[in-house]
């Protein structure tokens, strides 16, 4: 994948001459990148959702494009103004463009997932064609991103990142039949976008980039005001540490949490499409349970790990807090085990009213299985990363692929058998919580 | 109120403590002075509850690390030498996450934020993401965070690193305060003139060591260089004068 990427968007110099300053720079920008685009878990998530989309076709082509191009918009806003080392990354001598051309490099690399994703949306309702069409075509986002990321800046300063985002979602609700116009204007954008990018370059970057940095203007902190209104009820230290997760994670500072919980939602229109095509009721708990474990185990995962780093980047002052590890557990499921009632009230929703609420008598009795399956996953994911905190890092979370899905297998099969039977779980792993608080007392803090 | 009795740690074959006994009394500022690597950011860390020792015993308050480690907690302030914030937080959020975190009721922290930002002329930016501050900036954050729970105990590691001359004026006005109100402060620092001025006593850690304690005067007597300042004091029960003697020799700037 390394390879694909990185030849993808660029040739390799050849070994007779040195590098390019801006070469030198772009390299060691995918040693960064690398860590998650060639993660093996993105790409299973990658892969699941563009299932998904493709399943649903919830999302046409032209909202797919849109989509993208927001997400290129808001990327290339963050490398071009936003990103901790862009200073550091200007002022070096990186040649006319070269910061230009890093910049479009590495939004190339970061759009692979959403052009794989736009593609299998797109497919959806236009065929395999018109799914490769849309890949070929997204292909040329990053100039138009870039383009646009600076025009909006200049149009609305640092609020331009919110603009980008409102074609996306005036279209995504609305999913159009495909028609090649949309996709034909976008390639007519994207052209001249890669035409005029570097006029608009030399035009104002310096003065925009001065204007990002000197940008006084702060927070409403209503975020941070909602969160704690609507976590009232926690007790205060839990809820310190609830808001800030979510805080956090809508500000974007875990980006695979967020995606990951915006996508858990389609797991309740694969239900609906299920159960379109189930012919009699014998299935229903079935179909029902895997569904909610598809989109249980996007929520468990996505209130998991990622957001469990950003936890341990502050762990000195959790620390010297009272009683650090049952709070800090206790926090963290508060948010995990929210999420995923939540989704389980979601998907309990759908077989409520789907097909004109023809399957509305069997929810009574799905719920304790339904409920019990989502909580279960995300009791495992949230325990098991406290137990596995070592130092900064999550030893081998990347096993939690592996037995999460067996966790689910096997309080689904509990609760086919009966449905009261999935409280076992929380019987059985009843030992995580203690096991995670005493690990996170326990690791040694230098940082 | 901080006992400490033979503490030992190592980070793996590097002996970081070696047996350190210290006393803070109640009330008391006591500065530990130390060059790089001496062991003072890991003795806070040991105090802090953060790294256990590997041998010893430490007594902050009433309450035994080893045993009841949150009895310590319940009265500890730290302020590590790179304390980490969220750069996406704004200053005030960050002051609500702490507070909370010591389960301070969030009337009372926005009070108490409000006060410590107003004090360290961060209010204008209070609202801003932590980002965008300077390091000073940030600093003041990061002290406004270790004392918004109002700790008998502060542990204080590098607290100057990054201010300004005025801002070092104004924290040694606080530290002041701290033990006005009878809080104690364990304040390690290698900027002199700070500790000279701030502290009742001072303990010199070297190469994992506590090499001497005492204040100013009983330092110098124990010298036996009366008239000497901090600098000299220091360098001495660190063994560092003849050692930079000699180095400049080697350097052939002797």
């Amino acid at each position: 994948m390394a390879a694909g990427i990185a030849s993808g968007v660029s040739s390799q110099p050849p070994s007779s001459r040195a590098p390019a300053p801006w070469e030198v720079a772009r390299d060691l920008q995918w040693k960064v990148a690398r860590e998650l685009l060639l993660d093996p878990l993105t790409w299973i998530g990658v892969a699941v959702a563009a299932w998904a989309l493709h399943r649903t076709g919830v999302l046409g082509a032209e909202a797919a494009l849109l989509a993208l191009m927001a997400l290129a918009t808001l990327q290339g806003d963050e490398l071009l103004f936003r990103r901790r080392h862009g200073e550091l990354l200007r002022t070096m001598p990186l040649g006319r463009h070269g910061f230009l051309r890093v910049c479009q490099t590495e939004l190339g690399w970061w759009l692979h997932p959403a052009r794989l994703l736009a593609a299998a949306a797109a497919s959806s309702d236009g065929g395999a064609l018109v799914g490769l069409g849309t890949w070929l075509v997204a292909g040329l986002a990053p100039p138009l991103g870039l383009r646009l990321a600076l025009a909006l800046r200049r149009a609305f300063g640092d609020r331009g990142r919110l603009v980008a985002l409102l074609p996306a979602l005036v279209a995504i609700p609305s999913p159009l039949p495909w028609t090649w116009e949309p996709a034909a204007v976008f390639l007519a954008l994207a052209l001249l976008a890669r035409a005029d990018l570097r006029d608009a370059w030399v035009r104002d970057f310096g003065r925009l980039a001065s204007d990002a940095v000197t940008a006084t203007g702060g927070r409403s902190g209503l975020t941070w005001r909602a969160l704690s209104l609507l976590t009232r009820p926690l007790p205060v230290p839990i809820r310190a540490r609830v808001v800030r997760d979510l805080t956090l994670l809508l500000r974007g500072r875990d980006g695979q949490g967020a995606i990951l919980l915006l996508l858990s939602p389609l797991s309740c229109l694969l239900l609906v499409d299920e159960l379109a095509s189930m012919p009699g009721r014998s299935s229903l708990p079935w179909r029902v349970l895997t569904c909610a474990a598809l989109g249980g185990a996007a929520v468990a995962w996505a209130t998991g790990p990622g957001i469990h780093r950003l936890r341990n980047v502050v762990m000195a002052w959790e620390r010297v807090s009272l009683r650090p590890g049952s709070r800090a557990m206790a926090g963290s499921l508060a948010w995990a085990l929210t999420a995923a009632l939540l989704h389980g009230a979601a998907t309990l929703a759908t077989v409520a009213l789907v097909q004109d609420g023809r399957f509305a008598g069997d929810v009574p009795g799905l719920i304790l299985p339904v409920l019990g399956l989502e909580l279960a996953m995300a009791h495992y994911v949230a325990a098991f990363v406290m137990g596995a905190t070592r130092g900064r890092r999550i030893a081998g979370e990347g096993t939690i692929v592996l037995a999460l899905p067996v966790v689910a297998v096997a309080v689904a099969l509990a609760a086919m058998f009966h449905p009261a039977l999935v409280l076992v779980y929380f019987v059985v792993t009843a030992g995580m919580y203690a096991a995670g608080v005493r690990r996170y007392e326990r690791v040694e803090v230098t940082w | 109120m901080i006992r400490v009795r033979g503490v030992r740690k190592s980070y793996g074959d590097v002996l970081a403590l070696d047996g350190v006994t210290l006393d803070v009394q109640p009330g008391e500022v006591f500065g530990l002075l130390g060059a790089n690597g001496s062991g003072k950011t890991t003795l806070n860390r040991c105090i802090a509850t953060l790294l256990q020792p590997d041998e010893g015993s430490i007594v902050v308050g009433e309450s035994d690390l080893a045993k009841e480690p949150d009895g310590a907690r319940a009265i500890l302030g730290y302020l590590a030498e790179h304390p980490v914030l969220y750069p996406s937080l704004s200053g005030e959020e960050f002051l609500a996450f702490v507070g909370g975190l010591r389960g301070v009721p969030p009337d009372e922290t926005r009070r108490r934020s409000e006060r410590w930002l107003g004090l360290f002329e961060l209010t204008g930016a209070a609202s801003q993401p932590i980002a965008g501050y300077s390091q000073g900036m940030a600093r003041k954050v990061a002290l406004a965070a270790a004392l918004i729970g109002e700790p008998r105990v502060v542990l204080l590691d590098e607290p100057t690193n990054g201010l300004d001359p005025p801002s070092v004026y104004l924290f040694r006005q606080v530290i002041g305060r701290l033990r006005a109100e009878g809080r104690t402060v364990l304040l390690s620092s290698h900027v002199l003139p700070l500790a000279e001025r701030a502290c009742d006593r001072i303990g010199v850690l070297a190469d994992g060591r506590l090499a001497a304690v005492g204040t100013l005067e009983e330092l110098r007597a124990r010298a036996d260089r009366p008239g000497a300042d901090l600098e000299e004091l220091f360098l001495h029960f660190a063994g560092l004068d003849r050692e930079v003697l000699e180095r400049l020799a080697d350097a052939g700037l002797g």
